[in-house]
């Protein structure tokens, strides 16, 4: 109903499926996606916020970052997709969770955008972005999802309109403690931390005993972290044989084998058979080897994607926004804010039964 | 004939999702209970009796080094606080026997036949059972020893739950992975006498997969804190329906079951549960 009446709003309604622009700047990447209501996907781009060796990115800097780019992304979007702004359907942007000033950037240019074309507005859950982005581009029906980024760690299984959360770190984001590491021993944010420690991991062999924090279907990482800053202290002073290449790769080892185990338990208590993962850390193909060994031997499927849709991107934000216009509506104006803290089972999942 | 329907709804849920004939070295009389993410749970037999064996094979994603740690610690840590458990007054499964070598242990069965659900298979059925609070009322005449007021059995699991998990606290013992899942429950037998037990107390509960637990240090109440919280979130997720009123019930009974000269202490890691949560809620900050 709510929706008929905003798609007879669209200024020129020539093209039959309901098109999104989808911006998404919830931490150091700011992305513009523009996807059509059949899940194709017309438009993705993204800049990333790359801090100096040895230290994250700030909030002020980054919200800098997502303020230069804002409008040169989405122009870029729009000629990629051949569509000029009386085409699309909805302007999507991601509410939340996220850091504040790099999340008000994106909410300011989607608000601002959306008043210059008269377009309506949806405000999107950014787990819930990865969710759906994840379904669409691998078909997976209803799989538990282990969603693993630099602010996120969660085991998730759908039920009654609402993704609820199994498992999760009960204190710091497994890319965080990856991210931490990685300024800890000098190894380059370009163009990932995850992804130069992924490679330092390769040339590691020699096993280094770190702590292994599963409790339930929660996991926690200060401890681990804590653990293997100590031996890169030993390491620095040259009082232990392990190399720079060997703490990354029991890192590695400990934490994603933390990670399949919690995923695992969540598909045994809900009776699943495959997994999902999504995520900045869900590009790491170590991960997702060991992800597909879990679910060989419980006779399921792992479904993965790559670093267009793992890492934060526009078109999920626009994709999980268009499911919303097209069950529920947009989102009234001023209710058009953003929030740091924004729980991925807060959302009516109206578009699925 | 409502009750061999209730038996075999029973039979299914306790045990059927999961079975599934297997041959093993063995022998061919294996049948799988489950495959959790810990090893496998299977009913074999041990010298003419019908037991369990739960064993922990490799897990091929892990590394050899850290998963043969894990299986080693995990397995003694299981055995050693089963026994404790069981000094606390708290049903486990009997062990009949321990193979260090293949990460086996042999333990008593506790089955449909022998009326044992998990607790999480009793309230799907409740759940399940829109007028499961009506129908329980229909019932209490059989049995014996009901509060004259009938509490709703929703109450009871909840309150049941509970002063199980204070118990085991005060006892030093983090389960580690409690859930529903992981409490057995069977209805008391109205036809035996029930003694020492105070009336009203319609089921009787076991605890099962102690492959996580440990003993908390001196001062646990953050150690108790998070084995409620995943208690808590397992109720919330899987029971979403009965959840308000069985946490209700449950963080009640945690309470007051602490023994008296810990009082204080029940309270204390409810306080501290708190935290817990609100922790919980502040994770999806970025960095």
């Amino acid at each position: 109903m709510g929706t008929e009446r905003q798609s007879a709003l669209r200024p020129t309604p020539k093209e039959p499926q309901r098109i999104a622009l989808g911006i998404e700047g919830s931490a150091n990447k700011i992305g513009v996606g523009i996807v059509k209501e059949d899940g194709s996907i017309l438009a993705n781009v993204r800049k990333t916020f790359v801090p100096p060796l040895g230290s994250g990115f700030l909030p002020k800097e980054t919200a800098q970052h997502h303020q230069q780019h804002a409008v040169g992304l989405i122009r870029q979007a729009l000629e990629e997709a051949r569509l000029s702004p009386r085409d699309l359907s909805v302007v999507c942007y991601t509410k939340g969770p996220g850091m504040g000033a790099p999340l008000r950037s994106a909410a300011v240019a989607a608000r601002t955008f959306a008043l210059l074309y008269e377009l309506p507005l949806v405000g999107v859950n950014h787990c819930i972005g990865h969710i759906e982005m994840g379904r669409l581009v691998t078909g997976a029906e209803n799989p538990v999802v282990l969603y693993v980024s630099g602010g996120n760690t969660q085991v998730i299984s759908y039920s009654d309109q609402c993704y609820r959360i199994f498992g999760e770190t009960i204190d710091i984001a497994v890319g965080n403690c990856l991210d931490r590491f990685a300024r800890v021993v000098k190894l380059s944010n370009d163009p990932s931390p995850g992804y130069n420690i992924e490679q330092a991991a390769k040339m590691g062999s020699r096993f280094v005993e770190l702590p292994y924090v599963v409790k339930g279907m929660d996991v926690s990482f200060t401890g681990l972290l804590s653990s293997v800053e100590r031996e890169v202290v030993k390491m620095n002073k040259g009082t232990t044989d392990f190399s720079r290449e060997d703490l990354c790769f029991s890192m590695q080892e400990t934490i994603f084998a933390m990670l399949v185990e919690v995923t695992e338990r969540a598909m045994a208590h809900c009776g699943e058979r495959d997994v999902l993962v999504v995520g900045g850390v869900g590009c790491n193909l170590r991960l997702q080897q060991m992800m597909d060994m879990m679910v060989a031997q419980r006779g399921g499927r792992a479904f993965c994607t790559d670093e267009r849709f793992c890492i934060d991107n526009g078109a999920m934000i626009a994709w999980a926004g268009l499911l919303e216009f097209m069950h529920t509506g947009a989102t009234p104006f001023k209710e058009t804010w953003c929030t740091q803290r924004f729980r991925t089972d807060q959302v009516h999942v109206s578009w699925r039964q | 004939m409502a009750s061999t329907e209730a038996k075999s709804d029973q039979d299914r849920l306790a045990v059927a999702p999961h079975a599934k004939r297997m041959r093993t070295e063995a022998g061919d009389h294996e049948q799988l209970l489950a495959q959790g993410a810990e090893g496998r749970v299977v009913v074999t037999e041990l010298l003419g009796r019908r037991v369990v064996c739960k064993y922990r094979f490799p897990k091929a994603y892990r590394h050899a080094e850290l998963d043969a740690r894990l299986n080693a610690k995990r397995l003694s840590q299981e055995v050693r606080l089963m026994l404790r458990a069981r000094q606390l007054g708290i049903r486990t499964p009997l062990i009949y026997h321990v193979d260090a070598r293949a990460h086996a242990i042999y333990m008593e069965l506790l089955d449909a036949a022998h009326g044992w659900m998990p607790v999480k298979a009793l309230l799907v059925l409740f759940e399940r059972d829109a007028l499961a609070l009506k129908s329980q009322q229909r019932d209490a005449d059989q049995r014996v020893g009901d509060d004259s007021e009938t509490r709703s059995d929703v109450d009871e699991i909840g309150t049941q739950l509970g002063s199980l998990a204070a118990v085991l606290h005060a006892g030093g013992i983090i389960h580690g992975d409690l859930t529903t899942s992981n409490v057995m429950v069977r209805r008391r037998d109205p036809t035996r006498a029930s003694g020492g037990q105070s009336a009203g107390q319609d089921f009787e509960f076991a605890m099962i997969d102690f492959g996580l637990s440990h003993v908390c240090t001196k001062q646990g109440d953050e150690e108790r804190a998070v084995d409620l919280y995943v208690l808590e979130r397992a109720i919330e997720s899987a029971h979403n329906k009965l959840a308000a009123r069985l946490g209700r019930a449950l963080m009640e009974a945690y309470a007051s079951a602490w023994p008296r000269e810990d009082a204080q202490r029940g309270a204390r890691v409810l306080r501290r549960l708190e935290d817990v949560r609100m922790r919980g809620r502040k994770r999806d900050m970025i960095g």
